[in-house]
């Protein structure tokens, strides 16, 4: 079969066979074909002589190439005997389904995977190389392993009593340390997520067809070791957020972002925030097999703190008060983001945000970073696109 | 500020001014029996003064320390120093000294108190979290509670106790002694005869030097070493050691994860 075809193939259920649209031969044309909601599904360049077949979930599609757009529909009909096409026959885009040609592609098999993925979870790149890929394997494993080792390494090394003695001791290797294991924790946590699902890829045996979907819910850990002002004297600022990115065009997401709990001695600090990202290079309509993605953008980042103090006086006539003192917070901030598809749905990615917070900002644990001091954090997300 | 500017980048951090602002405060203890240090993340260090010569030793609590802040600016760190208080109240002779940190600066200030000064007849209880507390010359009783750092209490007091997470614990005087030390070694001297001692410290050894080996009860109990050499008792042994001398009046308990060595001070 000469026809280029890049076959949609979305979630259609094991064992049933799956439904097909059947494009008529049209030489020398290329068309793509969407599904309501204007997302490519497969882009096909067309057989001049024979039917082409793009397999998708049943429902109607659009396909777009020369001249005007015009809807399909994908059903599960079972293929009959059609008189193939003559070669000599006008070509006729046609938006009905004939009957399947004999020669059809048979659809991919989709087995369950969970093999691969299963070892993987237990040992890093142990599915890998059960699905015949062993160097992968042993480069996963020792990679995860040396970021594992690596971070507890540098665990191991904090001293609680670090602090507890004042003194003008340098602070370069405390935030060397905390760097470190800041930088190591994020590598080995990316990787291990990532692996697991690659490996479900690999058993499979199929090309990566990255699916960028509708809305992106997504995971960030953004870090940064910064000065303190109490003893030691550098660390380590974490903010783990969750964020829901609604694609409004193929190329710009927004939606609300940086949403986590921070709890902290006696306070508590809700963080919520809105974000928009521009993909400058990713899946496209032209390029639907490019495994990665990069991301710029911007959001405001808002946080609500309350504390709640308790007097206790001394005299015990005097009756105790609890109130809540509240503060508002808010850091606008640009962000640049690199991901890669380690499944059709999930990505990983890596990133970097700047932000001049206007008001203190407060992470867990009491820690905070004072207003409109420029902040640089690095990170890794975890993300799927629904 | 180029420079600075691309180390942050490369570096995954923040540019801001650290600054301190030193504070010095009197507080009356007019009527006060006990003073309680009730304070955050602060070394401790408190010196007793005799409290018949006014002259040099005022009926009062003298307290020396500093704020360390960190802002955007020199300037912003140094006001962000000034915006904690510490404050003192009094009731019926119990006087506290705490401090008050306003959400604005919350995580972004950080308490070192120098030196508390203070008449020697008092009790003394001191509260805090991270830091080392050293407490020199009280007469009366002292309570120690704190989370990491070592305690150091020395001088003539009625009695001592401490509590620390974690951190080396070093207790030197004739009083009855009350020690957890859940992640440290302790060491006591008893300075003035045997008194009753009860020491639980899980993770650490003990050293424990009698004033006085007549009359005393020795309970000890670890899964280390003991060695117990002083007139009256003479062993090396493991586990669990017991032995009385005199009446027995003055017990002693040693409950220890490490080494535990009893004998006489010099």
């Amino acid at each position: 079969m000469s026809a280029l075809l890049l076959a949609a193939w979305i979630s259609a259920p094991v064992g049933e066979p799956p439904a097909r649209i059947v494009l008529e031969p049209n030489a020398g044309t290329r068309v793509t074909v969407e599904d309501p909601d204007g997302n490519p599904v497969a882009q096909v360049e067309l057989d001049p002589h024979e039917p082409t077949i793009v397999y998708a979930p049943e429902g109607e599609y659009v396909v777009r190439g020369e001249g005007p757009p015009r809807t399909v529909r994908a059903t599960r009909e079972q293929p009959t005997a059609a008189p193939k096409p003559s070669p000599d026959a006008a070509p006729q885009p046609s938006a009905t389904l004939p009957a399947a040609p004999p020669h059809a592609v048979p659809p991919p098999r989709r087995e369950p995977a969970w093999r691969a993925p299963l070892m993987s979870a237990f040992v890093p790149g142990l599915g890998h190389a059960w699905a015949g890929k062993p160097g992968w394997g042993v480069g996963i494993l020792g990679t995860t392993a040396a970021a594992v080792t690596g971070a507890v390494v540098l665990g191991l090394q904090h001293d609680r009593t670090d602090g507890a003695t004042p003194s003008d001791a340098a602070s370069g290797p405390g935030y060397a340390r905390l760097g470190g294991f800041a930088a190591l924790t994020s590598i080995a946590g990316a990787l291990y997520v990532g692996q697991i699902f690659d490996a479900h890829r690999v058993e499979r045996g199929e090309r990566l067809e990255p699916k960028p979907g509708r809305v992106q819910v997504r995971f960030d850990r953004l870090t940064a070791v910064s000065m303190s002002a109490g003893r030691p004297r550098a660390a380590l600022y974490d903010d783990l957020s969750l964020a829901a990115l609604v694609r409004v065009t193929p190329r710009v997401q927004v939606g609300p972002s940086d949403m986590s709990v921070k709890l902290g001695p006696e306070q508590t600090v809700l963080q919520l925030g809105a974000r928009g990202m521009f993909e400058a290079w990713g899946p496209t309509a032209s390029h639907p097999y490019r495994r990665g993605s990069i991301s710029v953008g911007g959001g405001l980042l808002g946080q609500h703190t309350a504390r709640r103090r308790l007097s206790q006086p001394l005299d015990p006539e005097v009756e105790r008060a609890e109130r809540t003192e509240r503060a508002w917070g808010a850091v606008p901030y640009v962000l640049a983001d690199a991901r890669l598809f380690v499944a059709p749905r999930w990505t990983v990615g890596a990133l970097g945000r700047f932000g001049v917070p206007l008001t203190p900002r407060r992470y867990a644990a009491g820690r905070a970073l004072p207003a409109f001091a420029p902040t640089v954090e690095f990170g890794v997300s975890l993300g799927v696109n629904l | 500020m180029k420079r600075l500017l691309a180390l942050a980048l490369l570096s995954a951090c923040t540019l801001g001014v650290r600054a301190e602002g030193a504070f010095e405060a009197e507080f009356e203890l007019e009527d006060t029996r006990a003073v309680v240090l009730d304070l955050p993340s602060t070394p401790v260090s408190v010196r007793a003064c005799d409290g018949s010569v006014p002259e040099s030793c005022p009926n009062a609590l003298l307290l020396s320390g500093h704020w360390s802040a960190v802002g955007a600016s020199g300037a912003k760190a140094r006001e962000n120093a000034t915006r904690p208080a510490i404050l003192f109240d009094a009731h019926e002779g119990l006087a506290r000294v705490s401090a008050d940190i306003p959400l604005d600066v919350e995580g972004l200030v950080d308490l070192t108190l120098n030196d508390a000064m203070m008449p020697a007849a008092l009790d003394l209880e001191v509260r805090t979290s991270l830091g080392d507390v050293d407490v020199q010359g009280i007469e009366g009783s002292v309570l120690v509670d704190t989370a990491i750092g070592d305690v150091s209490v020395r001088g003539p007091m009625r009695s001592t106790g401490v509590r620390v997470e974690e951190g080396q614990v070093h207790v030197e005087g004739p009083g009855a002694v009350d020690v957890w030390a859940d992640d440290g070694g302790v060491r006591i001297e008893q300075t003035a005869g045997a008194a009753q001692t009860h020491v639980v410290a899980p993770g650490g050894a003990v050293e424990l030097l009698l004033g006085d080996d007549a009359d005393v009860d020795l309970w000890v109990r670890t899964p280390g070493r003991i060695r117990v050499q002083t007139d009256a008792f003479s062993a090396v042994s493991q586990g669990l050691y017991r032995a009385r001398s005199g009446t027995g009046a003055t017990q002693i308990e040693i409950d220890a994860g490490g080494d535990v060595s009893v004998r006489l001070r010099e």
